[in-house]
C-alpha cells in the first residue's frame, strides 16, 4: 500500500510540474463552463443534468490525454525496466499510476463545483441528482482513465495510446445507437456495454447498482489487463 | 525471378485474406445474428486459408507454439479470459438484480404502489406506443422506462408520426400526443402523459368486458355510422378508443333500455318519441340509469319532458354570445372557461357549440339529486327566441349567463365528486340501487364529425370525459401527480454575463495563471 501511495505521489508531482496538467484542466473548464452557462441561460433551470452529459463528452476527450503518458513514456525512455526490476510489484505500479491520474481528474472535476455554488446562490437546485451526477462523473472518469492506462501499457507511443483510447470510448458511446441495427441478442449485449445507457440515470438522481457495477467492472478489468500487459514484458 | 518473388509473397497475402474473411463472417453474424451460410462460407474460407498458410510454414509455427512466449502467452491469455468471464457473470447478475435509489427530492422517478400493483396483475405483454415528435416528451419516456423496469411485460416505443407516418397510419392516429395501449387484443388511447393517465388506461384494458353504450336512434339523432360532417362516426371512434362498445338503440322495437347499457346517449332527437319510448327512458333513469342527453333549440319536446321530471328546463331559443363566439357568428358560442367538475377539470382547449340552447336547473330538481353546471355563456349573452332579428329584446329574451351544460346525479353521503355535500339522501331510499347520472348539453352539433375531429378544439375531450363520468370510469384510480418543485432561475442580463464569463473564462484562466506561476518558479 505504501508503495502504491509513494508511486502515486511521485506521479502526481510530475503531473503538476509539467504545463500539460494545467492546460488540459483549463481546456476542460473552458468547454464545461461554456456548456454549463449555455444550458443554464437557455433552460433557466437550476439543474446540472445536461451539464453532466456535456461534461462526460469532454471527459471522453480529456482523460485519454491524462492517461496516455503514464506507461507509454516510461517505455519510450526505458525507465520501465528500472521500475519493473525495482522491488515494487507490477500491480502496485499500475495502481499507483491509476490513482495519480484519478486524483488529478478529481481535482479537475472539483473546479466544476463552482457551477453548483452558482446554482445554489441563484436558485434552488435539488441536491440528490447533483450528488448522484458527480458519483457518475467520477466513476465514468475512472473507467476512461483505466482504459487509457491499458492502451498506454501496450505501446510506447503516447499519440497512438490516446488515439486508440478515444476510438474505444467513442465506440462504447455509440454502442447504444448502433445496437438498433444489430440482431436482438447481440444488441442486448452491445446495449448493455454502451456508456450512454449507464450515464443516463445517475445525472437524473437515480443510483442503480447495475450502473455502478458496470463502471467498476470496466475499471477492474482494464487494470487487470494492464498488469498482465506489464507482465508480458518479462518474457517478450 | 519476378514470379518467384510473387510466390514468396503468396502466404502473407493468403494470411491477410483469411483474416479478412473471418472478420467479414463475424461482421455478418453481428448484423444478422444467425449462423447461416452467409456466415459459414466466409468463416470456412477464412479458416481454411489461415490453415493453409500455417501448413506452408510448419517449422516456424511449431517453433512459435513450443516457445517460451507461447507458454507464457497462453497462460496470460487464459487468465484474462477467465477474469473477463467472471466480470461478465457479475455484470449479468447485477443487470438482472439491480437495486435503485431515487435521490430526487420529490421521488420523481418512483412509481406509486397502485401502479406497481396493477402492473403485477398483467397476464401477458402490454404494448405502449406513444406518438410524439422526437424528443418532445422526455418526461413520458422516463415514465415508460420506469414501467418497463417494474414489469418486463411492458413493451413501449416512442414513434415520431412525421418520421414514421406508416405506423401512425396503421394505428389510425388522429393527433399528436396520443399514446396507444394494447393488451390482449384491447386498445386504449390516451392523451395525457402522467402516471395516472397511463395506469388508468392499463387498468381499463385489464378489466374484463368493455362497457356498452347505446345511441338512441329513429328521431333524427346524430347518426354514429355517418362519415358526413354532421354525422357521428368520430364520436363512435372516440368511444371505441376508450374501450367502449358502441351500438344504436331503437326503443320502439326493443321496448326497454337493455340491461347491459352503461350509458344511453340521446344525441339531439328532433322528432317526437313514442309514448312507450318516453316511458322506457323514464323508467331507465328512475332505476338509476345513466344518460348523456343533448338537446337542440328546435329539438324533440318529448326529451324536454323527460328532463322536466328532473327539474331541468330546456330553453326555447338560441344562445347568442357576441362576447365569446366565432367572428361574425354570434350564434356559435365559444367556451373557454369551465366550472370545476370531474368532467371539465383538465379541459384547457376551447369548445364550440353552434346553435346551442340553455339548460337550466330549476328548484324542481328532486330531493337527493344534485345539479351542477359545467359551463355557461358570458354575461353579455342572451337566449334569442326570435331568430329573424338577432337583437336582445328585454322581457322576451333571457339574459346571460346561461347554463349550456350541467350534470345531474343521485347524491349520497360518500359521494366524492361533482356533488353538493349539503344535499342529504332521501330518507328510506334504497341505498343499494344504482345511482342515476345525467349529463345534459344544450347542443348536439358539438359532437358531430366536423367539430370532433378538429384538433384545435376540446369538443372531443369534453364528449369523452362526459361519457367516462357517466360510465363511472372516471378516476378508476387516483394517483396524485408529482408536482415538480420549481427549479426556475430567472437571470438578469448582468447575471447572465457573470455566469458565462466567470465559468467559461475566469475559472480556466485562473488555472492557467497557477500553472504559469509553477512553471516560472521551477525555471
Amino acid at each position: 500500500m505504501r508503495n502504491i501511495l509513494t508511486l502515486s505521489e511521485k506521479e502526481l508531482r510530475s503531473y503538476f510540474a509539467s504545463p500539460m496538467a494545467y492546460i488540459v484542466t483549463a481546456a476542460f473548464l473552458v468547454v464545461a463552463g461554456w456548456i454549463f452557462a449555455f444550458v443554464l441561460i437557455n433552460s433557466r433551470q437550476a439543474t446540472m443534468q445536461d451539464s453532466f452529459q456535456g461534461m462526460a463528452i469532454i471527459m471522453l476527450l480529456v482523460s485519454p490525454v491524462l492517461a496516455m503518458r503514464l506507461l507509454a513514456e516510461e517505455q519510450r525512455t526505458g525507465t520501465i525496466e528500472l521500475l519493473l526490476t525495482s522491488p515494487v510489484r507490477d500491480f502496485e505500479v499500475v495502481l499507483g499510476k491509476f490513482l495519480a491520474s484519478l486524483a488529478l481528474f478529481i481535482v479537475m472535476l472539483g473546479f466544476t463545483l463552482y457551477y453548483v455554488f452558482l446554482l445554489t446562490r441563484l436558485g434552488n437546485p435539488d441536491a440528490g441528482p447533483i450528488l448522484a451526477g458527480y458519483l457518475g462523473m467520477v466513476l465514468a472518469g475512472a473507467a476512461f482513465l483505466a482504459i487509457g492506462l491499458l492502451y498506454s501499457s501496450l505501446t510506447s507511443n503516447q499519440v497512438i495510446a490516446a488515439f486508440l483510447t478515444i476510438v474505444t470510448l467513442l465506440v462504447l458511446l455509440w454502442f447504444d445507437a448502433l445496437s438498433s441495427s444489430f440482431s436482438p441478442s447481440i444488441s442486448a449485449v452491445t446495449g448493455y456495454l454502451s456508456l450512454t445507457r449507464h450515464l443516463s440515470d445517475l445525472p437524473r438522481g437515480i443510483i442503480d447498482t447495475k450502473d455502478i457495477v458496470y463502471f467498476l467492472s470496466l475499471i477492474v478489468a482494464c487494470l487487470f489487463m494492464t498488469v498482465r500487459s506489464l507482465e508480458t514484458r518479462r518474457w517478450r | 525471378m519476378k514470379s518467384q518473388k510473387l510466390l514468396g509473397k503468396l502466404p502473407a497475402m493468403g494470411g491477410v485474406l483469411g483474416a479478412a474473411c473471418v472478420v467479414i463472417a463475424l461482421g455478418v453474424y453481428l448484423v444478422t445474428g444467425q449462423f447461416d451460410t452467409q456466415v459459414a462460407i466466409p468463416l470456412g474460407v477464412g479458416l481454411a486459408l489461415l490453415f493453409l498458410v500455417a501448413s506452408y510454414h510448419p517449422k516456424e509455427i511449431a517453433e512459435i507454439l513450443r516457445g517460451r512466449s507461447a507458454r507464457y502467452g497462453s497462460n496470460t491469455f487464459a487468465m484474462i479470459v477467465i477474469f473477463l468471464a467472471i466480470v461478465g457473470l457479475a455484470n449479468f447478475y447485477s443487470a438482472n438484480h439491480s437495486l435503485r435509489w431515487d435521490l430526487t427530492e420529490n421521488k420523481a422517478f418512483t412509481l406509486s404502489s397502485q401502479t406497481t400493483e396493477i402492473l403485477g396483475k398483467l397476464q401477458g405483454p402490454v404494448k405502449i406506443t406513444a406518438f410524439y415528435p422526437a424528443g418532445s416528451a422526455p418526461a413520458l419516456e422516463d415514465l415508460l422506462k420506469e414501467y418497463r423496469r417494474v414489469s418486463d411485460k411492458v413493451d413501449y416505443q416512442l414513434v415520431d408520426p412525421d418520421r414514421m407516418p406508416g405506423i401512425a397510419r396503421e394505428y389510425n392516429l388522429q393527433r399528436y400526443g396520443t399514446t396507444v395501449i394494447e393488451y390482449q387484443g384491447k386498445r386504449q388511447d390516451i392523451f395525457g402523459f402522467g402516471e395516472q393517465d397511463l395506469t388508468s388506461a392499463i387498468l381499463k384494458t385489464i378489466q374484463g368486458t368493455p362497457k356498452k353504450l347505446y345511441f338512441l336512434a329513429g328521431h333524427g339523432e346524430i347518426n354514429i355510422e355517418s362519415f358526413e360532417g354532421t354525422g357521428g362516426d368520430q364520436a363512435k371512434a372516440a368511444l371505441k378508443a376508450e374501450n367502449y362498445e358502441v351500438a344504436t338503440l331503437n326503443l320502439a322495437t326493443a321496448g326497454s333500455v337493455p340491461q347491459d347499457a352503461a350509458v344511453l346517449v340521446i344525441a339531439g332527437a328532433k322528432s317526437q318519441l313514442l309514448d312507450d319510448e318516453t316511458r322506457a327512458i323514464k323508467e331507465y333513469l328512475q332505476s338509476g340509469g345513466k344518460a348523456f342527453v343533448m338537446v337542440d333549440p328546435q329539438g324533440s319536446s318529448s326529451v324536454s319532458d323527460i328532463l322536466k321530471d328532473w327539474g331541468v328546463e330546456v330553453g326555447t331559443g338560441v344562445v347568442i354570445d357576441p362576447m365569446s363566439s366565432l367572428a361574425n357568428q354570434p350564434q356559435v358560442p365559444v367556451v373557454m372557461q369551465y366550472d370545476y367538475s370531474q368532467i371539465t377539470k383538465d379541459m384547457v382547449q376551447m369548445t364550440l357549440f353552434p346553435l346551442a340552447t340553455s339548460v337550466t336547473a330549476k328548484s324542481s330538481v328532486p330531493r337527493g339529486v344534485s345539479a351542477l353546471p359545467l359551463f355557461e355563456s358570458t354575461e353579455n349573452s342572451w337566449l334569442e327566441t326570435d331568430t329573424k332579428t338577432i337583437q336582445f329584446d328585454d322581457g322576451k329574451d333571457a339574459r346571460g349567463p346561461l347554463t349550456m351544460a350541467l350534470t345531474l346525479q343521485d347524491q349520497d353521503m360518500g359521494s366524492d365528486n361533482a356533488g353538493n355535500p349539503e344535499v342529504q339522501p332521501a330518507a328510506g331510499e334504497d341505498q343499494k340501487r344504482s345511482k342515476m347520472r345525467m349529463v345534459v348539453v344544450g347542443n348536439s352539433i358539438f359532437a358531430s364529425n366536423d367539430l370532433m375531429q378538429n384538433p384545435a378544439l376540446g369538443n372531443r375531450d369534453l364528449f369523452v370525459n362526459a361519457t367516462n363520468w357517466l360510465a363511472e370510469e372516471e378516476g378508476l384510480i387516483s394517483i396524485r401527480a408529482k408536482e415538480p418543485t420549481s427549479r426556475e432561475i430567472l437571470l438578469t442580463g448582468i447575471q447572465e454575463s457573470f455566469v458565462l464569463f466567470s465559468s467559461a473564462i475566469f475559472l480556466p484562466f485562473a488555472v492557467l495563471v497557477a500553472g504559469g506561476y509553477v512553471w516560472w518558479r521551477r525555471r
